[in-house]
């Protein structure tokens, strides 16, 4: 797995087109503008979800339109923002203009949840089309039944938000403001939408600025030239790529706890076909749409399938449209992952695109077992709204610190806290201290979960236990959103699964209710709400653990001593008291005996 | 004659740069001594007293300024060899360092593993307290607590403890109890608390600066200690200074407690050497490369300055002290190879340091390192390493090369040897791309500057690799840093909350705490012994829109501030949005968050004098040959060896060829031209491909 490792972004090179250096150099300054889109998003939005957690991302498309580059932001919005780009350019064709900045949310039109707002910048060079600079970002508010539109109860598209197709809002570099006051009216904080889709063309405009010195330098002719050479490079080295997995076919299954109406698991199967340098996959197994808001968006199902090929092939495969050419999708108009409008569809960024990339590893763990991932953790948790008391003003929040692990590799342990697959850590969670600066509440703990990791030669990442109470006289409107209730995150090859998420209400209390996964919530004045987040899957058999590490995860509180002789089949010398577990000694003789009977057990 | 004096103690080597009153430049170099780092540094200051014909204790009485960079902070960072420490928070967060607020540095790649826990959780300890965000006291710290924590942990053998505490930035009462506590407790524990490190909001931020300075401070104080008794002892009158991340430098005594201060240390004196050599030769556009015994440091140079950065990683942790921004790897000379499970040949991140060495110092080194690679390679004449003074163990090396490194891999000495230098060029090349591709920036445009003992062996080939066509080893290439210290102005950056809305703002207090700070600013430079005359003021607030999350930094004006004046500094906030986000917004409410003030005490700098034009051809240089192995041969071919001490300005010749200096060795690959400039360096006119 060295190879692996050693493979970084750093070393890309650029054989066989026509000129290396200059295409590697013009390749790293697109990602480098890309960077500082999202460093400018990230330091001027208002919204805690922009600039906190970093829940959008960039990117920048040719004249075509065609993802040229995109690394920053999360990777659950890598295949919609060209689909965007395209359906502006569908909508306006030839009536593009400088000076133009479209938005587009709808789902049916090129979108997927409402809540991601995409802002997209034409840039000109001499009134020549050159590029299109993209910034998609998750609004905390769109409209819809409930505030952070998330909305459990909704059976339509129309009742999750205001619906927007490709529209301009700019025209001749200035806002059309009777347009953007249409939007605003629509959401629940219309300062703070306008205020962050500022945020969003100010990124745009600094690619703008970027894109055109770097046009200045090499002239439109030759970067034409160059931006295709791009293109073609990385679709050559994903072929190169998907030329090294063996040809076959790979199926793979995960199931949604359900869709928020019904306690029914709702499959979603996809099956992976390699033959030599191109990759067809269906979704031809997956369940009909739903009634329930988890239905998936063909372009979020894409993304699904991409981010999965991306994160187990070679990662100098660069990210663009190129890379996407030999990867063919098909997807069953009027299932759960090419729904007919109006199927409502706001949790499938999360729960149904985790399920889509859990399927997707499972069937390419069989292809290329040593490099998938166990299970990661699928989110759960809550939009909490209300007045603050501290300011009397209008909130909304998620809480983000209750991301779960993730899964173990076939030579690592998973990532604790790191929230759920398809984000792939993309996510940043908020500091303690700002949210409770921006919002009314106080937090009990904050802390990794011990035994959550799924147990494995490789052991899954561990969620955490979070708790926060609510200030003032008034509860907040609460509503859950999310999964992993039921589906635990898969273990591989041997290692078990990890814990299920668990969201409490008032937990040890009397009061004390457990939460669903999907649901809104009365809460009273005072309540606190605790989640016990999903470790990762584990990989590979727990009893070839290294007990030396057993050791230490019990030493570090994340394997309880019951488990480390339960699971890991691990025994210590004589129990030691817990202030002093570090005089814990292993018994090397007894483990040995343990994990070769355990193992024999498992024989019979 | 009076002297100032620049010492860098690195790894492997102590290097001394000496300027004296008439501004001539002398350098001397000594092996580093690890166990005692202080008997290198008076073994390369006694060399100098040698040749200046002067009692030691006379020669350390003529010094005016002794500057003094390490890189012990940063290798016991790079290595993760620090003391055993442990971090107090409040209870039920005590796992925000390893939490690292769900961040993954890069976000596709599944498989990079967190860095190693400076501060493992059974070390973690949660204690009851805690306060809201207005920095009220919601659960009074439980004091009985924090005595047992203490005691468990000196039981344990920690050495440091840092403590990180929710909302301590608005308060630090808690923080400030703890440490007494702790200290009652375990009074010789080095005790770190976040609210005098970085007083600022964001508790994971602030956890991971304090843990980094508790983890490396002890091992910085003990040495800064020891330095300072010793030179006290030996007659120096004065403290010394210690060269700061910030590109600054700071007394030796303020350095112990501050080891993350002194985490770049070492490198960003290169850093300020490389804009000093920007400013003299007139090349805008440099990358200085300094690769010594363990560290290969990279700073991009762009229109003479460098950039500057709040916040930084070092080793994979977040730090929030201002310093240059500076590339570091784990590759030197003296960095280790092995063979890996796999069978992969690997090089560092291990360094061999000064003790044992590599295998060809004789010191008890057994596994081979990157100068033994170059010395079979032949690109290091065995008996003129240190210009004679420290003999090369050739045989001994070669065998060592052959058994550790050959053998597994089924081929030869030499072989293995150019493995092992094509490994560590990779890694270096990488470093390099990170500053210049990856940053946007083309390598065409730029000269690479090679610094370090063992930089200028590689550069032509980084050169060559990345895409630089030119590169520049300085005529003091091995103790570059050091000269570069000479260059650093003693320099203070402080910091203060002053969270209001900036129409609420009252100019006459502003301007109190301005003197507040700049009065401690002043007190410390006059403790360093610096004239009131030279100094300089910097005034700086951070500033944004209400409702934004983070800050903007914009410089004052000079002179008082008045009411009058606060429109300037409303309009200056504006603009400066303006410039790197592309729009302000003049009709919304601005608030600002804090104060900073970096007070500058300038030392005076001096001028690199021109060297006489060549009277005799070059090849009156040449002092013989030597058989070295050069990839486009296949093998090894007879190399003309050039003496650095008779190259004079105009000299020219093409590669393959060794210029060889008493303190470094440089490599004129076949393809590349060499010439010497008007100063005495050595410029290489490298082929690149492409």
């Amino acid at each position: 797995m060295a190879d692996l490792r050693q493979e970084e972004s750093a070393g890309r090179s650029f054989e066989g087109v026509s000129d290396p250096v200059t295409v590697s150099v013009v390749f790293h300054r697109l990602l480098t503008i890309n960077k500082e889109m999202g460093i400018t998003m990230t330091r001027t939005s208002r919204s805690p979800i922009f600039a906190e957690v970093h829940d959008f991302s960039c990117a920048i498309c040719d004249w075509v339109p065609r993802i040229v580059a995109q690394i920053d932001g999360v990777p659950s919005h890598t295949a919609s923002s060209m689909i965007a780009a395209k359906a502006v350019r569908d909508r306006f064709g030839g009536d593009i203009h400088p000076g133009d900045v479209f938005i587009i949310n709808d789902a049916y039109s090129g979108g997927t949840h409402l809540a991601d707002v995409t802002i997209i910048k034409p840039v000109f060079y001499h009134d020549e089309l050159l590029f299109m600079a993209i910034n998609r970002a998750h609004h905390l508010d769109v409209g819809g039944l409930t505030p952070g539109s998330y909305s459990p109860l909704a059976t339509e598209i129309f009742q999750e938000g205001i619906r927007i197709p490709p529209l301009r809002i700019y025209h001749d570099g200035k806002p059309i403001m009777d347009v953007i006051e249409t939007l605003c009216l629509n959401t629940r904080m219309p300062d703070l939408f306008w205020s962050d889709i500022k945020a969003q063309v100010a990124s745009c405009s600094v690619a703008e600025k970027r894109l055109t010195e770097l046009t200045d330098k090499y002239g439109p002719p030759r970067l034409k030239v160059i931006l295709e050479d791009i293109q073609r490079y990385a679709a050559k080295r994903m072929r190169q790529e998907i030329k090294k997995i063996p040809d076959g076919v790979y199926d793979g299954t995960a199931y949604l706890d359900g869709d928020g109406f019904s306690a029914t698991q709702v499959k979603v199967q996809v099956q992976f076909e390699i033959k030599g340098e191109e990759m067809f996959v269906n979704f031809d197994g997956a369940d009909p749409q739903t009634k329930g808001f988890i239905n998936s968006p063909f372009a979020n199902s894409a993304t699904s399938v991409y981010v999965s090929v991306l994160t187990t092939v070679s990662q100098d495969v660069p990210h663009n449209e190129g890379a996407y050419q030999p990867i063919h999708i098909t997807a069953r108009l009027g299932s759960l992952v090419n729904p007919l409008p109006p199927a409502p569809v706001a949790s499938s960024t999360l729960d149904t695109a985790c399920a889509i990339l859990e399927a997707c590893f499972m069937a390419l763990s069989k292809a290329m077992p040593n490099r998938v991932p166990a299970g990661w953790s699928r989110w759960c948790g809550p939009s909490i709204s209300g007045i603050d008391p501290r300011s009397g003003e209008f909130y909304v929040q998620y809480a983000f610190c209750g991301m779960g692990g993730g899964g173990a590799l076939p030579f690592m342990d998973g990532f604790a806290y790191i929230g759920d697959g398809i984000d792939l850590g993309g996510l940043t969670a908020p500091n303690i201290e700002s949210n409770e600066l921006e919002y009314p509440h106080i937090t009990a703990f904050h802390e990794f979960l011990p035994d959550s990791g799924g147990a494995g030669k490789y052991r899954g990442g561990a969620g955490v236990r979070y708790r926060i109470q609510f200030l003032g006289k008034e509860a907040p409107t609460f509503v859950m959103f999310g999964d992993g209730k039921v589906n635990p995150p898969y273990g591989l090859f041997g290692g078990r699964p990890g814990s299920l998420n668990r969201p409490m209400l008032n937990d040890g209390s009397p009061d004390e209710r457990e939460l669903p996964a999907k649901g809104i919530v009365e809460l009273k004045p005072g309540d606190f709400y605790s989640v016990y987040s999903s470790g990762g899957g584990g990989w590979g058999n727990p009893l070839e653990r290294d007990p030396v590490k057993v050791r230490e995860d019990v030493l570090n509180g994340l394997v309880s001593l019951e488990s480390a002789q339960n699971d890991y089949g691990v025994v210590f010398q004589a129990c030691p008291q817990a202030e002093r577990l570090d005089n814990l000694e292993l018994d090397i003789a007894a483990t040995s005996d343990l994990r070769t009977a355990a193992l024999k057990g498992a024989e019979r | 004659m009076r002297y100032r004096v620049g010492i860098d103690i690195g790894g492997t080597f102590t290097d001394g740069v000496v300027i004296d009153s008439e501004g001539r430049i002398q350098i001397f170099k000594d092996p580093s001594t690890p166990s005692d780092p202080s008997i290198g540094l008076i073994n390369t200051l006694k060399k100098a007293a040698r040749f200046y014909h002067e009692e030691f204790s006379q020669f350390l009485g003529h010094i005016d300024m002794l500057v003094h960079g390490t890189t012990v902070a940063t290798n016991t960072m790079l290595q993760y060899k620090g003391v055993k420490t442990a971090l107090i928070a409040t209870k039920g967060f005590r796992d925000a360092l390893e939490m690292r607020r769900a961040h993954k540095e890069d976000i596709w790649n599944l498989s990079l593993p967190l860095p190693p826990m400076i501060i493992p959780r059974a070390l973690r300890f949660g204690v009851s307290e805690r306060l809201n965000y207005k920095g009220e006291i919601l659960t009074p710290l439980d004091e009985e607590e924090v005595r047992q924590v203490a005691r468990c942990l000196k039981a344990q053998g920690v050495l440091a403890v840092a403590v990180c505490t929710l909302f301590s930035f608005t308060n630090d009462v808690h923080e400030k109890r703890i440490k007494q506590l702790v200290l009652e407790e375990f009074p010789e524990a080095f005790v770190s608390i976040s609210s005098e490190i970085l007083r600022q909001i964001r508790e994971y931020e602030r956890a991971s600066t304090v843990a980094v300075n508790a983890y490396i401070s002890p091992s910085l104080s003990r040495y800064l200690k020891n330095l300072q008794t010793v030179l006290k002892r030996e007659g120096l009158p004065h403290d010394f200074l210690v060269t700061q991340s910030n590109g600054g430098v700071m007394s030796a005594s303020f350095g112990a407690e501050h080891g993350v201060m002194a985490l770049l240390s070492g490198p960003s004196a290169g850093a300020v050497g490389g804009k000093y050599f920007a400013e003299i030769l007139g090349y805008p556009n440099l990358i200085v490369c300094d690769m010594g015994g363990t560290s290969f440091d990279v700073t991009l140079i762009k229109d003479g300055e460098y950039t500057m950065t709040m916040e930084s990683e070092v080793a994979r942790y977040r730090v929030g002290i201002p310093a240059i921004d500076i590339h570091t790897i784990g590759a030197g000379g003296g960095s280790l190879s092995h063979i890996d499970e796999g069978g992969m040949l690997r090089v560092g991140p291990l360094s061999a340091g000064a003790v044992p060495g590599p295998v060809c110092y004789k010191r008890g080194g057994t596994q081979p390192a990157t100068t033994d690679a170059n010395l079979v390679l032949g690109y290091l004449n065995p008996d003129y390493f240190l210009g004679g003074e420290f003999p090369l163990d050739v045989e001994g090396c070669w065998q060592t090369m052959e058994d550790r490194i050959g053998k597994p891999l089924g081929i030869d000495a030499t072989q293995a040897a150019f493995g092992i230098y094509q490994v560590v060029n990779s890694g270096m090349a990488d470093a390099l791309r990170v500053v210049s591709v990856q940053r946007g920036h083309d390598p065409r445009e730029f000269m690479l500057v090679a610094a370090g003992g063992a930089g200028p062996i590689h550069a032509s080939r980084l050169a060559q690799e990345v895409g630089i066509p030119k590169v520049i080893v300085p005529r003091a290439a091995s103790v570059f840093c050091a000269l570069g210290m000479l260059e650093s102005d003693l320099k203070h950056d402080y910091v203060r909350t002053y969270w209001t809305h900036f129409d609420q703002v009252d100019p006459d207090s502003l301007e109190t705490t301005f003197c507040a700070m700049e009065e401690e600013g002043m007190a410390t430079l006059a403790e360093e012994g610096v004239a009131e005359a030279t100094v300089e003021v910097e005034r700086y607030l951070d500033m944004r829109y209400i409702g934004q999350h983070h800050e903007v930094t914009v410089r004052l004006p000079k002179g008082r501030i008045v009411a009058g004046k606060m429109e300037e500094m409303a309009t200056a906030f504006h603009a400066t949005h303006e410039r790197l986000y592309t729009y302000c917004e003049v009709d919304k409410p601005i608030e600002t968050i804090n104060i900073r003030v970096t007070i500058i005490g300038r030392v005076p700098k001096t001028p690199l004098a021109k060297e006489a034009p060549a009277q005799s051809p070059p090849l009156e240089a040449i002092k013989g040959s030597r058989q070295v192995f050069f990839a486009e041969y296949r093998g090894r071919v007879a190399t003309p060896l050039y003496d650095a001490a008779k190259l004079q300005p105009g000299h020219s010749f093409s590669g393959p060829a060794i210029i060889e200096a008493v303190t470094t060795s440089i490599v004129v690959c076949p393809g590349d031209q060499a010439l010497v400039d008007d100063y005495g360096n050595v410029i290489l006119e490298v082929k690149v491909n492409g």
